[in-house]
Formats: C-alpha cells, sequence, structure tokens
C-alpha cells in the first residue's frame, strides 16, 4: 500500500467522524462544509491491512 | 464567537493542542463539564485543516480524560453564556452520554465490495421512445410511443429489481458481519450500503484493554472474507456515540 493513499483514506475517516458525528448543541451556528462532500469521496478505495489503518488513526495527532 | 471542541470529564492536565487557526485552547468548567474551546473573533473558517484541527483537539483530550464526548464540527457561539445555556438544555443527557463512553474507544470498520470481484454499475440507458418498434400508418405515432415507453418501464423495472438484489444482499452480509464484529464490542452502530461502494460501516465501542480482541475480532472477519475489503481504523475518540439524544441517562 502507498503511503499517499493511507494518508487520503485516514483523512476520509477523520472528516467524515468529525462532520458528521458528535454531539449536536442545539442553539449554534452550524456551520456547513462547502468544500467537502460529505459521504463523499466516495472511499474508492480499501486497505486490507487493519495495523495500517489504525497507525494512521493514531499518526493524525 | 467561542468554537466547542469536545466535553470532558474530569481532566488531568490542560489540554496542549491548538484550535483552528492555531487558536489556544481554553477551558470552560460548566458544573461537572469540562469543555474545550476556543475564541475567535470571526466565525472560524471550515477548511479541511479546520476539520483536523477539530480532530486533533479532541484526541488530544482522550489523552488527558476517561471520558471525552466530542462535539459536531461547527459548533459555534456568540458568547459564553449562550454556550452554558446550550449545555444546561441537555446536562443530564450529556452527563449519561459521558459515563457510557468513560474509558471506552471507538474502532471503526468499513467493508467495501472487492472491485475485481463486482461488476455491477447501475444502467442508466434505455431505448429512446420511438426506436423500439417500427411506426405504423393505421396505429400513427401512438403506438410508438406507447412502445418506447414500455421499454422505458422495463429498464426502470429491472434498474429496481437490481438495486433490490444489491440491497437484499447487501443487508445479509452486513448483517452477519456486523453479528461477529459486535462480539467484543460494548455498544455500536452499523450503517448498511452507507454509499455504492460500501456493503457497510460500522462503529464499535469498546473498553480499553478490550481493543486488541476488537482487532483480532476485525482480522478474523477479514480472513474469512477474501471476497470482501475490510478496513479498520481508530482507535477514535468515541464520535458515533456521543448521539446524546439515544442516551438513557440511567
Amino acid at each position: 500500500m502507498n503511503d499517499h493513499l493511507g494518508e487520503d483514506v485516514a483523512l476520509v475517516e477523520v472528516i467524515d467522524r468529525v462532520i458528521d458525528k458528535g454531539v449536536v448543541l442545539t442553539g449554534d451556528i452550524v456551520l456547513s462544509v462547502a468544500d467537502i462532500d460529505l459521504v463523499h469521496l466516495g472511499l474508492q478505495l480499501f486497505i486490507s491491512s487493519e495495523d495500517t489503518a489504525r497507525s494512521l488513526g493514531r499518526g493524525r495527532r | 464567537m467561542i468554537t466547542v471542541y469536545g466535553m470532558a470529564e474530569p481532566l488531568r492536565r490542560p489540554p496542549t493542542a491548538a484550535g483552528i487557526g492555531g487558536a489556544p485552547v481554553e477551558i470552560v468548567q460548566h458544573r461537572s463539564l469540562v469543555l474545550a474551546v476556543t475564541t475567535h473573533v470571526s466565525p472560524p473558517d471550515r477548511s479541511t485543516e479546520a476539520v483536523l484541527a477539530h480532530a486533533g483537539v479532541c484526541e488530544d483530550l482522550m489523552s488527558t480524560a476517561d471520558a471525552v464526548l466530542p462535539v459536531r464540527f461547527g459548533a459555534v457561539f456568540d458568547d459564553e453564556a449562550a454556550l452554558r445555556s446550550s449545555i444546561d438544555e441537555r446536562y443530564e443527557q450529556l452527563v449519561g452520554g459521558l459515563e457510557h463512553v468513560r474509558g471506552r474507544l471507538e474502532i471503526g470498520v468499513r467493508v467495501g465490495w472487492n472491485r475485481a470481484a463486482t461488476t455491477s454499475a447501475p444502467s442508466e440507458t434505455s431505448e429512446a421512445p420511438g426506436d423500439a418498434v417500427g411506426h405504423d400508418l393505421s396505429t400513427g405515432d401512438a403506438t410508438g410511443d406507447a412502445a418506447g415507453g414500455r421499454a422505458y418501464l422495463m429498464a426502470r423495472v429491472e434498474e429496481e429489481r437490481r438495486r433490490n438484489a444489491v440491497q437484499r444482499r447487501a443487508e445479509d452480509l452486513a448483517g452477519r458481519l456486523h453479528e461477529a464484529l459486535r462480539a467484543p464490542a460494548v455498544d455500536s452502530r452499523l450503517l448498511v450500503l452507507p454509499t455504492d461502494g460500501l456493503v457497510m460501516s460500522g462503529a464499535y465501542l469498546v473498553e480499553c484493554p478490550g481493543l486488541d480482541r476488537m482487532v483480532a475480532q476485525v482480522r478474523e472477519t477479514a480472513r474469512e472474507h477474501p471476497e470482501l475489503d475490510v478496513l479498520c481504523t481508530g482507535p477514535w475518540p468515541p464520535y458515533s456515540f456521543a448521539d446524546v439524544e439515544d442516551i438513557r441517562a440511567s
């Protein structure tokens, strides 16, 4: 698996969670993210090695 | 303006990650809850960088607290009073939500149809009206249109049938996979066919010590289904389990 692909998938996973999940507080001004197509980027590609993906999830800090 | 990233209870040390636009993360204590926020003079930008900064703050919170509820990206309040009042509206649910995720992490599993094994592009083509049969003076264009309409309807029916078949196959497959995957988890969320390319997307809430068991379960599932693409991600802050309305504060 090439690293660039792994980065892309990790990015989709992060964006999917941050924009679409999490506590919704009423009374707030919800900003839409215009330039990010939510369900998206289609996730055209997959990684079969969960170890790699796992480390990517951790690497995003 | 105040942007909220997440809430925790309690916090062992102050957050160190920077917020959106590099703004320093501040703490707002409200009753038993600790809120991670940043202050901005204008609504913060909503770029990919901002989304990643939001994720970074939530992950930082995870390393400083046993119970963290991420807030959805884009929660902006005019001032602290507005924020406090919004928290008050659902305080009990938030406390219940925090208890539910205490000492637990989220693991994501996406399962895709293997592209090499699947060729099921939806058919957009249908015969053009009038092309299906030859015209006849005695019946006129009406018959041609009717035949064309019939061909169109047949194509629609066929497409509908194909979609239903894919839906049934995905539901059956996802149901079986999810049943196995959720065994090591204390809670789970399942989406069947979130996109055409995905059989399912699952989120699994796992006790920290049970993380290895969860990963082993995913690995086994992937091994049992070489015909599918299995992607496991995490551990994440429990984004998918922060749907506090669904949690009864017990």
